[in-house]
């Protein structure tokens, strides 16, 4: 018996050496090849000192890495971004020869962590969804979240989460990215500035009244809800009638409601293959006919950019054409087109044509050719 | 006599197994034919081919000189009118609704009864007796009750043969002997009746005729106090079989019962033996 | 049936039609809106015009299409539901039985996956939903005769495999825009409906209803099982064929305009049968009106309740799951 206790204490002792030793190297190993960064909701992320392949799956998580100068450190992209935003391939020609493998990747969609696995990249950026985020980690893979909080109490809480955002992904990405979401978060600030000035003083009851629908692509009759939007077209000048709407994200209102708000603006989201169809549609409803929007001629399209131009990192941009929408007398010096060339000149290094501008901010129809 | 139904050289195949094979049997109008068998000897099965439901391997099945297998339902449903053994609706139609089915096949697919059908119905019902359940529940009747108004369904139907399957199996001593009285009344009437039952006694009581099958075949066909003897029963039933007569003084006839004589000794024997 | 209860079959629907045209987001006041009403009825009768263009459209071209709509659609699905009770006897059958709505959802979720605009979605839809109960109707036909319970498990197995379809295509969709869409039309809403839906929608119904109630006495015969149909002179196969016809115009119809609005079916016709009996001469007209005021007084609330719309699948199943099982308590499984 005693020899027993004996051997069993030393084989402890053993693997308890080895065990330590292992550490030991692994540790040294991670001094020099990895660094830790914290992502935008406090995750302590372990990478590589240079992350090289990393892949993108939130909707706009490759147009701000892209704007962060990143477009060489990507490894894998969601299926649509290879193909659905024809300027992201006009603005990146290597956009194409991304691998794509990765089918079905949505905030509900359950990941099949043995794609990620074979894939092998550096870091994955990924929505802040708990269940897949607990897979990726019991898969040993790097796991990024970035995007800005959707429930800010206010416009500036909103703008700072953005920033952050932006931040954060920079951070990642390492070296002249960090520069590059500097200059973003001034870029923003002056933009918000110029805007704030113009919309500041107008008074509650001399607000126009904005209606956002098409949120699903098919349907004017869906809409959006939410504090960001709400704070969005504050800023820019008008009265969200969508503001009492709890809930649903994208819920769906009927033309009586829209009737009884009687909209003074109406945009369409630039979502679907149809927005175009959509818009003339409205146009040719005896129902939408009553709204002042749509006597007025003020139903607009949101125009098109490397990824929408309302979400992600060309929400300054948009913010700005918004506000043009809204209260046009008041933004009557500002030229969008010369706006958005500078945006794709300064951010996404790249020279927009005037042709191509001009076409992007009617929502970039399909039926155009591009001669950019 | 007038032969209703002539079933000639007729045999049934269900799956690959011969359920009965080379069976003759003539139906004259107005008689009332027993059919008799033990259990599975497919005594439903031939009822079932009688009225077009199931179909023959061989031989054929005459129905007013007409193949039944080339005539169509509302024909054949026209002059036979069939109550089934098994019978479950988890609907609580009235007693009338009910009846009033039996004019199915004198009204059109888009039609519903009018009060001329009602009338044929309450008059069923009536001859049944049971007009006063018309308004009742058929869920909630009695067995009889329920055998009766069945009846009065297919009386509604207004058919010149009446198929019943097994019209006694679910009732107790007096609710038989209440439809089998039924039954009698309607051959008397000049309807033709065929029936199945495991009770060769009801034979006995009400049946012209008897047919007797075992084994795949008839043992025997004709009337009923010259085939029920207790050599034929032997042989339909593989037991052993007692037929028993009794003067009933008060009525003036002999009747005829049987028994089946079982090996292990009987209860009510025993009890006597200290005696 | 009773005076009382024809007068209250008649004036129920008239009245709950006439309320709803007062119900919704818009205030309207009640005087406004019968000069409205007045001047369309009596459109040869010169009025003067002293209410806005937007209340005109919003009583005529939105509260009025839908209400009819809902009407339409509450009472297929009602007689849809009885006709299938009564086929299947069986009283826990719901129109969907066959595999119409799956199949009609899973047409709607292609067309919204390629990008199609109403029409198309509708006639997808529609084509699907017919097409899946082809598939069952074929699949359970054995030897000239489709068996009640073939029927019933082949439209187990239809339904399940374009529910699989559906479940495909939610996978692939880009979950930035169509996989909403899909979500909400599956769901079912009377959100869209136009004037114009009404017309496209109105013939396959109001054809399936009037199929339905032609061949309304037979479904009593039918309850009794096939062999006791037939042996009561009915073309049993024939009639199938008939009621699954008019049953799936009527579904797939209302499917392709306003989604899977679910319970309807089930629903009222206990409800009926505890008011008028199971006797389906009376029983199929009596749930075409109280289907069409049931779906009317929800598809209201769905509208004017919140200012966005509460889809109506969730409503009719708050409503109708709680109320079958009230249903299920008091008749203490009797089925009456």
């Amino acid at each position: 018996m005693k020899q027993v206790i004996k051997s069993l204490f030393y084989f402890t002792i053993a693997i308890l050496a080895i065990d330590c030793l292992l550490c030991e190297s692994f540790a040294g190993a991670q001094d020099s090849r990895t660094r830790i960064v914290i992502d935008n909701y406090g995750r302590a992320v372990k990478v590589p000192l240079k992350v090289k392949k990393i892949a993108c799956m939130p909707g706009s998580s490759y147009e701000m890495v892209f704007m962060l100068g990143g477009k060489d450190q990507i490894g894998e992209i969601r299926k649509d971004h290879r193909t659905a935003y024809p300027l992201a391939n006009l603005t990146n020609p290597d956009l194409i020869n991304y691998s794509s493998s990765i089918a079905n990747i949505n905030p509900k969609a359950r990941i099949n962590i043995e794609e990620f696995i074979k894939i092998a990249p550096d870091v994955v950026i990924y929505y802040n969804v708990p269940n897949a985020i607990a897979k990726f980690k019991e898969a040993l893979i790097p796991v990024y979240t970035y995007q800005p909080n959707r429930k800010s109490n206010s416009f500036n809480e909103a703008i700072g989460s953005e920033k952050n955002a932006v931040k954060s992904l920079a951070n990642l990405l390492g070296g002249r990215a960090i520069k590059k979401a500097e200059k973003w978060c001034q870029y923003y600030d002056e933009k918000i500035t110029l805007i704030r000035s113009r919309t500041e003083d107008i008074p509650a009851q001399e607000r126009p009244r904005v209606y956002i629908g098409n949120s699903w692509g098919t349907n004017p009759l869906a809409t959006w809800a939410g504090n960001t939007l709400i704070f969005a077209i504050n800023i820019c000048g008008g009265t969200c009638v969508t503001k009492d709407i709890r809930g649903a994200r994208f819920p769906e209102v009927n033309l009586e409601q829209i009737i009884s708000w009687n909209p003074d603006v109406i945009i369409i989201d630039n979502h679907g293959r149809n927005p175009g169809k959509v818009i003339n549609n409205i146009y040719k409803d005896a129902g939408w006919a009553v709204l002042n929007a749509v006597k007025n001629n003020r139903v607009h399209r949101i125009p098109s950019s490397v990824f929408f131009l309302d979400k992600g990192s060309s929400r300054p941009v948009y913010l700005l054409w918004l506000a043009k929408q809204i209260v046009p007398e008041k933004f009557a010096d500002i030229d969008m087109v010369k706006e958005i060339k500078i945006y794709f000149k300064e951010f996404y290094d790249y020279d927009l044509s005037t042709k191509d501008a001009e076409h992007a901010l009617r929502g970039w129809d399909a039926n155009y050719e591009s001669k950019g | 006599m007038e032969k209703v139904i002539e079933i000639l050289n007729a045999s049934f195949v269900y799956g690959k197994q011969l359920v009965w094979h080379d069976i003759n049997l003539d139906i004259f109008k107005g008689e009332l034919l027993c059919l008799l068998g033990a259990n599975g000897c497919g005594k439903t099965t031939l009822l079932n081919c009688i009225h077009g439901d199931q179909t023959l391997e061989n031989g054929s099945i005459l129905l007013n000189g007409k193949q039944i297998e080339k005539m169509q339902t509302i024909q054949i449903a026209k002059q036979i009118g069939v109550v089934f053994q098994e019978h479950t609706t988890p609907f609580p139609y009235s007693v009338l609704d009910v009846v009033l089915m039996g004019r199915g096949p004198h009204l059109g697919m888009f039609k519903s009864p009018s009060d001329k059908d009602r009338g044929i119905a309450l008059k069923s019902l009536k001859s049944m007796g049971v007009l006063a359940l018309k308004d009742k529940r058929y869920t909630e009747i009695s067995g009889g009750e329920r055998q009766l108004v069945l009846i009065a369904r297919t009386l509604t139907q207004e058919p010149e043969v009446i198929l019943l399957d097994e019209p006694t199996s679910f009732l107790d001593f007096k609710n038989q002997a209440l439809v089998l009285e039924m039954i009698r009344k309607l051959a008397r009437k000049g309807l033709t009746i065929i029936m199945t039952s495991h009770f060769p006694n009801h034979a006995l009581i009400c049946a012209d005729r008897v047919a007797l099958m075992s084994n795949g075949t008839m043992v025997a066909i004709g009337e009923t106090h010259k085939i029920m003897t207790e050599i034929n029963l032997e042989k339909t039933y593989d037991i052993g079989v007692k037929i028993l007569s009794v003067n009933d003084k008060e009525n003036g006839k002999t009747i005829k019962f049987c028994m089946p004589c079982i090996k292990e000794e009987h209860i009510c024997e025993l009890l006597e033996q200290p005696e | 049936m009773t005076r009382q209860k024809l007068i209250i079959l008649i004036a129920m629907p008239l009245l709950i039609f006439f309320i709803s045209l007062f119900v919704g987001r818009l205030f309207i006041d009640p005087v406004t809106l019968l000069k409205v009403l007045c001047s369309k009825i009596f459109f040869f009768i010169p009025m003067e015009k002293t209410w806005t263009d937007a209340v005109e459209i919003v009583v005529i071209r939105i509260r009025l299409p839908r209400a009819l709509m809902a009407m339409m659609v509450g009472a297929g699905l009602s007689i849809s539901g009885a006709a299938f009770q009564g086929m299947f006897n069986n009283p826990l059958v719901s129109p969907y039985l066959l595999g119409v709505s799956s199949g009609a959802g899973f047409g709607a979720a292609l067309a919204i996956l390629i990008d199609s605009g109403t029409i198309i979605i509708q006639t997808a839809s529609f084509f699907f939903g017919t097409l899946a109960v082809v598939i069952t109707y074929c699949i359970s036909r054995v030897y000239k005769t489709t068996p009640l319970l073939m029927l019933v498990l082949s439209g187990v197995v239809v339904s399940s495999f374009f529910m699989a379809l559906i479940s495909l295509i939610k996978f692939i969709a880009d979950p930035e825009e169509k996989l909403p869409t899909i979500v909400f039309w599956i769901m079912g809403s009377f959100g869209g409906v136009r004037l114009e839906d009404i017309l496209i929608t109105c013939p396959p119904i109001v054809i399936g209803i009037i199929g339905l109630l032609f061949v309304r006495w037979r479904i009593n015969l039918m309850s009794m099982g096939d062999r006791e149909a037939k042996a009561m002179g009915t073309k049993v196969e024939l009639l199938k064929v008939i009621i699954i016809i008019c049953t799936t115009m009527i579904s797939a119809a209302a499917v392709s305009v306003c989604g899977i609005i679910g319970w309807v079916g089930l629903v009222i016709p206990h409800i009926c049968r505890l008011w008028v009996g199971p006797d389906h001469k009376v029983l199929l007209p009596v749930t075409i009106v109280v289907g069409a005021c049931y779906l009317l007084i929800i598809d209201n609330f769905a509208r004017a309740m919140t200012s966005s719309e509460i889809p109506l699948g969730i409503l009719t199943a708050i409503i109708g799951a709680p109320f079958f099982a009230y249903l299920l308590r008091r008749s203490k499984g009797g089925w009456f």
